[in-house]
């Protein structure tokens, strides 16, 4: 093995707390090699992000790091500032998770990246817009010359994140640090980013330290692993070895809890069962949500509408699960919100058990409510932090079992506690007091405590850890067993929709793109959009993710106030302004139980017209 | 493959305690590590309980007129112990002692109540205001902008003109303008409050508006509101101090200590400095307190800064 570039030995970082010292990172050591590019895996906690802030000397000023970091011969932690600032950025710099924050907002672009030209080679002027063009056009950003005065509001996520891989490239460093780079960014960004980064490596011989939690992106960029837990280096092996060969405990389960997009098998884990044939419990018919943006011009300005949600139509039949996936904007939380009356419809029509409820108002909704209920995204938002968890579950409770009284209530909520696979002696406790997976079960339970007939789990997993992730799917899916649950799974990540759901909706800026059952649209999707979205979710199996050709979908998620961007996939029927009436495409039904909206061909899919 | 051994693995990960601090517990940790606050409060403490029990200590009472120091107080009624006037007397041969005992408890219960009729008043106010939003939101917090951009001290000064000049009127003046603040305040927290989940949650579960603000908005402003509230008890206790410092305020033979400023510092010229420096002492040391206390709570419940 060639002399690698950053060698980490016996590496401790420790936190001074009001409540004593916490052994962040415990003796973990290891090394990154030129031109390979390092995996540091683990789940939230695990320390993986502290080690390499450490390795930058970074750490938050109660953060003490002991042990040795040698970074090309150097020895990081004896080092004075001075010297440690002209590493920094030149030979070894650092990506971040969130591109908006790790970016100066009042900064153009070309500002932020001639800056640490000036500081770390002294290169100004015109000298230095060519070096930041150069980079800037081989990260792939189109127009790069005219983005150099542009702020970092004015790009999008996956631009800005290209940017702040630009900055990190710009000395030419030999240690690449990225910490989550992709998980903010939607999954066909994400493949963007990655493929990005993987030139980049090969190209420039830099060494790359990638943290991250998900399985599907080591397997995707990286030679080598260490898995880690608690601060702890638990095991560190080829790609391969991990992959096919686990040796530690925590490694297997980390991998048995992935939800693969490539299979449905659940192994020993609970799935679903198939649905009867029965009429429809929910009707939704063309609903469109559209909410009024000002824009700029006239004296007063005007308004623009935005098609969040803009004619879907669906029915979901008893104790049947339907997924609906999109990229962030493609309004699938705004379709729950409409579909729960929380945000009025604008159009169209919602039948609830052969009533048609859309436009009803908030008093007449309350006798409704207890059978349509919601579980959230962030289990700690969604919990007042105010409240014990068995008030908060106890709520509904109280306006809808009215006959019930104090003692009954408390013994539903114990009861109901256990359901959910929590220790009933929990009830008194607050939201703050519990981790995420179980304040997560908290929210379930107060969604199913009216036993409700149709539950929406709006990116309810999206926020856990993937073990405790796969924990609250199996309890989901058993619940759907005992309880005969309806629900509706909304959510960015395929494979987990995969595992839960009977039929898949895909969603477009607020269309419909493909709509069918589960396997029908993983094993033959048939609209390019489907395809690259499928396409882009990384497996984490290292064989057939370097087999596997991808469909990479160019440049960014257009605006939704353009009414040019929904025609994204049938450029052929467009009218080149952004404010026209444009052609709708048509759902076609390919095969039974499978529509599909009209195309032209493109990204390896033949085309699609109505006839 | 690894069935039986992972559900087991499973199992165990969420079962760990997850050792969590309430929001008060950590405010209380950084209350008590900034030592300017807890002096402050210590002050504070010992300031109310010589309002409450100060008088136990006084030879005289409050309304006591001595005759026979008349004429002669720069030199007979200085402050001694021997005479019982610990601080000395003011310029109507009364004992200042007693009388900063009784100006500090007028001048503490001014600024609590007003502080209390801005917290309940305020924050209702402005927690409806905010959750409903639209129109009645504009309509309430107009009403609150016409009410914050009348001259209010001079409203006051005609009200205790009009009616007569006594406590309840007092307390009625300051509680008329405390709220407004507050209630501004509040609406803002609410705004960011009534857009978190759990208020979508309860709206989901159907429960009604009233009782979304009474159980879920306003218990979630009690931080923001305790650092307004101590802060606003100093600011009203200044208030009160001018109002009695132009002799429209707290009424003979009740006292506040701005009465006691007003009334010391007439006879400034007349060598009993004392009857200025008492009451002044005590005022300055129960504002700084106050300032103190409320600035430690609100680096303590700022939320930024974690």
């Amino acid at each position: 093995m060639t002399q690698p570039i950053l060698s980490v030995k016996d590496l401790a970082v420790t936190f001074e707390t009001p409540d004593g010292s916490v052994n962040a990172v415990k003796g973990v050591s290891f090394d990154v090699a030129p031109g390979e590019c390092l995996g540091i895996v683990g789940e939230s906690g695990s320390g993986k992000s502290q080690s390499a802030l450490a390795a930058m000397q970074l750490l938050a000023k109660n953060g003490a790091a002991t042990g040795a970091i040698e970074f090309a011969g150097h020895d990081m932690l004896a080092m004075p500032q001075k010297q440690l600032e002209r590493i920094r950025g030149a030979k070894m710099s650092m990506i971040f998770q969130d591109p908006l924050t790790a970016l100066t907002p009042q900064l153009t672009v070309g500002q932020q990246m001639r800056e640490i030209l000036e500081v770390h080679e002294g290169l100004r002027g015109a000298a230095a817009d060519a070096r930041c063009i150069e980079w800037l056009e081989k990260v792939r950003i189109p127009e790069a010359a005219r983005r150099m005065r542009q702020y970092p509001h004015e790009l999008s996520g996956g631009m800005r994140q290209r940017v702040m891989i630009a900055m990190a490239m710009l000395c030419a460093p030999e240690l690449l640090l990225a910490d989550e780079p992709t998980t903010a960014l939607d999954v066909t960004v994400q493949a963007q980013v990655l493929e990005l980064m993987d030139d980049l490596r090969r190209e420039t011989n830099t060494g790359i330290a990638l943290i991250t939690h998900d399985m599907g992106v080591v397997a995707r960029m990286c030679q080598r692993i260490i898995v880690m837990r608690k601060g702890e280096i638990v095991e560190a092996g080829e790609v391969d070895q991990i992959f096919y060969n686990p040796q530690h405990e925590y490694t297997k389960m980390l991998l048995a809890s992935v939800p693969r997009i490539d299979q449905v098998d659940r192994g020993a884990r609970p799935s679903i069962d198939p649905v009867a044939p029965q009429d429809p419990i929910l009707k939704v018919d063309d609903l469109k949500v559209q909410f009024p943006i000002r824009m700029k011009g006239g004296l007063f300005g005007r308004t623009k509408m935005l098609r969040a949600v803009d004619g879907v139509s669906f029915d979901l039949r008893p104790g049947e699960t339907l997924g609906v996936v999109g990229e962030s904007g493609c309004g699938k939380s705004t379709l729950a919100r409409g579909v729960l009356n929380l945000i009025p419809a604008s159009h169209g029509s919602v039948a609830w058990l052969g009533q048609d409820i859309s436009g009803w108002e908030r008093g007449k909704m309350r006798g409704l409510r207890k059978d349509l209920q919601i579980v959230f995204q962030d289990p700690l938002a969604s919990l007042n932090p105010r409240m014990t968890i068995g008030a908060s579950i106890a709520e509904p409770l109280q306006l809808h079992r009215r006959d019930l009284s104090r003692a009954e209530r408390t013994d539903k909520v114990r009861e109901m506690l256990t359901n959910v696979g929590l220790d009933p002696n929990m009830i008194n406790r607050y939201p703050h007091e519990l981790s995420g997976g179980q304040n997560q079960r908290v929210g379930i339970a107060r969604a199913i405590i009216t036993e409700p007939k149709l539950v929406i789990c709006d990116e309810a997993v999206s926020a856990l850890d993937v073990s405790v992730q796969a924990q609250v799917i199996d309890l989901l899916i058993e619940l759907q067993k005992k309880m005969g649950l309806t629900m509706m799974f909304i959510s960015h990540d395929l494979s987990v929709v995969r595992e839960v759901s009977h039929r898949i909706m895909v969603l477009y800026l607020g269309r419909v793109v493909e709509y069918a059952d589960r396997d029908q649209i993983y094993s033959n999707a048939t609209h390019p959009y489907t395809k690259a979205l499928i396409s882009a979710v990384p497996t984490p199996d290292p064989k057939i993710e370097r087999a596997k050709t991808r469909t990479l979908l160019e440049g960014d998620l257009p605006s939704p106030l353009d009414t040019r961007a929904a025609l994204r996939f049938m450029p052929s029927k467009l009218v080149d302004d952004p404010d026209a009436d444009q052609y709708r495409p048509k759902m076609v039904e390919v095969a039974p139980n499978h529509v599909v909206a009209e195309h032209d061909p493109a990204l390896g899919s033949a085309g699609l017209i109505a006839s | 493959m690894f069935g039986t051994r992972h559900a087991e693995t499973l199992t165990d990960a969420p079962l760990e305690a997850v050792k969590g601090r309430s929001l008060w517990q950590d405010a209380r940790g950084r209350f008590l590590r900034n030592k300017a606050a807890v002096t402050g409060l210590i002050v504070l403490i010992a300031m109310t309980l010589f309002a409450l029990f100060g008088g136990l200590l006084a030879k005289y009472e409050p309304d006591f007129v001595d005759f026979s120091l008349m004429g002669a107080n720069a030199f007979r009624g200085v402050p001694s112990f021997e005479t019982g006037h610990y601080f000395g007397v003011d310029q109507d041969g009364r004992d200042l002692y007693a009388r900063v005992v009784q100006g500090t408890g007028i001048s503490l219960l001014v600024g609590v109540v007003g502080a209390f009729v801005a917290v309940f008043v305020g924050t209702l106010y402005g927690a409806v205001s905010g959750y409903i939003g639209g129109r009645t939101d504009q309509i309430m917090m107009r009403i609150v902008d016409i009410l914050l951009s009348i001259p209010f001290m001079f409203v006051l000064i005609l009200m205790l003109v009009i009616f007569g000049r006594s406590l309840l009127m007092l307390f009625i003046g300051i509680g008329l303008i405390s709220w407004l603040n507050m209630a501004r305040i509040a609406r803002g927290q609410t705004l960011t409050i009534k857009n978190k989940e759990f208020v979508e949650a309860a709206i989901a579960s159907g429960v009604p508006t009233f009782t979304i603000i009474l159980r879920h908005i306003v218990p979630n402003l009690a931080g923001i509101v305790v650092v307004y509230a101590t802060l606003l008890v100093p600011e009203i206790i200044l208030f009160e101090s001018f109002v009695s410092y132009l002799g429209l305020g707290v009424q003979e033979p009740n006292t506040s200590l701005g009465a006691l400023i007003n009334l010391g510092a007439r006879q400034m010229n007349n060598g009993t400095l004392w009857m200025l420096l008492f009451p002044l002492a005590f005022f300055l040391t129960t504002l700084f307190a106050f300032f103190f206390v409320g600035d430690g709570l609100r680096d303590a419940l700022d939320p930024k800064d974690r």
